[in-house]
């Protein structure tokens, strides 16, 4: 499994005082840079976008975190996962400035592995009884309605749900980004994708395009 | 649609397991044994292909916009600036 940076990185990435210790980068590495990050240049606006919900602070916050990545690149492990490296500093960067958003009400009240296996088991129970809906009918929704249903997440489960489904990061890789255990980036998946599903598939009912649950 | 239990099956244990098979996050042998009860049982086969396709259309839709073009030279440019 790809380490994503070294363990306690962020104590600097995240500490303005620490700028003035740091080495230029040479030429190389500069060159570097601009060559392997800015081609996560789409990825990571278009997560912000979704984070952010506005282009204007998708582009700051974008622009934060290059910005910071390029300033801390000699700490940058060569070999490690750019990507995941990068979308660190996005998640700190967004977390950093929109800390009252992000610090709702607890939502990981649970040991995350506990909590996830309750959920896990209960969604075992309701797909047993419940059955589901026709695939097929995902295919009616509009890209807009998807969008505006991420952007009412709560912003951890939000983040959880864009890193693993969009970005296609793994568990381990998630937890490193994020800064949580794993076992809270399964439950917040889980959740999120829970509050997603039934969010659309609500909408869904009302315009009358998908059924409610098969019969039995 | 009410799951019975199948003669080869385990039903509950394949739901658990539907998250971490479709995330990839399973190991082979676990694979192994998702993948046989899905070939036996219909109903679990039907709800790990709404998953599937769930996964697949947030991957699509979700996200589809591109920075603006004057991001990337903005960002160089600052990145030039401060060295």
């Amino acid at each position: 499994m790809l380490s994503v940076a070294p363990i306690g990185w962020y104590s600097w990435a995240s500490n303005p005082y620490r700028e003035a210790d740091l080495a230029t980068l040479t030429a190389t590495q500069q060159t570097v840079f601009e060559q392997e990050a800015m081609q996560h240049l789409d990825a990571l606006y278009r997560t912000a976008l979704r984070m952010t919900r506005n282009p204007q602070d998708a582009e700051d916050l974008v622009q934060e975190t290059y910005l910071r990545a390029y300033r801390f690149f000699d700490k940058f492990q060569p070999g490690t996962n750019l990507r995941a490296w990068l979308f660190k500093i996005l998640t700190n960067s967004y977390i950093n400035r929109y800390r009252k958003q992000v610090s709702e009400p607890r939502l990981d009240s649970l040991d995350g592995s506990e909590e996830f296996a309750l959920y896990n088991h209960m969604d075992a129970e309701a797909a047993m009884q419940g059955g589901t809906v026709e695939a097929e009918v995902l295919d009616h929704f509009a890209e807009e309605d998807i969008k505006a249903a991420i952007e009412a997440l709560p912003p951890q489960f939000r983040m959880a749900v864009l890193l693993a489904d969009v970005e296609g990061f793994s568990y381990n890789q998630i937890a490193e980004i994020t800064g949580v255990k794993k076992g809270t980036v399964m439950s917040r998946l889980f959740r999120g994708r829970r509050l997603l599903q039934r969010a659309l598939l609500e909408q869904a009912r009302a315009a009358g395009f998908a059924g409610g649950t098969r019969a039995s | 649609m009410t799951l019975e239990p199948q003669p080869y099956g385990r039903c509950r244990e394949t739901i658990v397991k539907l998250q971490t098979f479709l995330d990839r996050e399973l190991s082979q042998d676990e694979v192994v044994t998702v993948r046989y009860h899905l070939e036996q049982c219909p109903p679990c086969e039907h709800l790990f292909r709404f998953e599937d396709h769930w996964r697949r259309l947030i991957k699509v839709r979700a996200c589809t916009e591109n920075a603006p073009a004057t991001l990337r030279e903005q960002i160089l440019a600052k990145m030039r600036a401060k060295t």
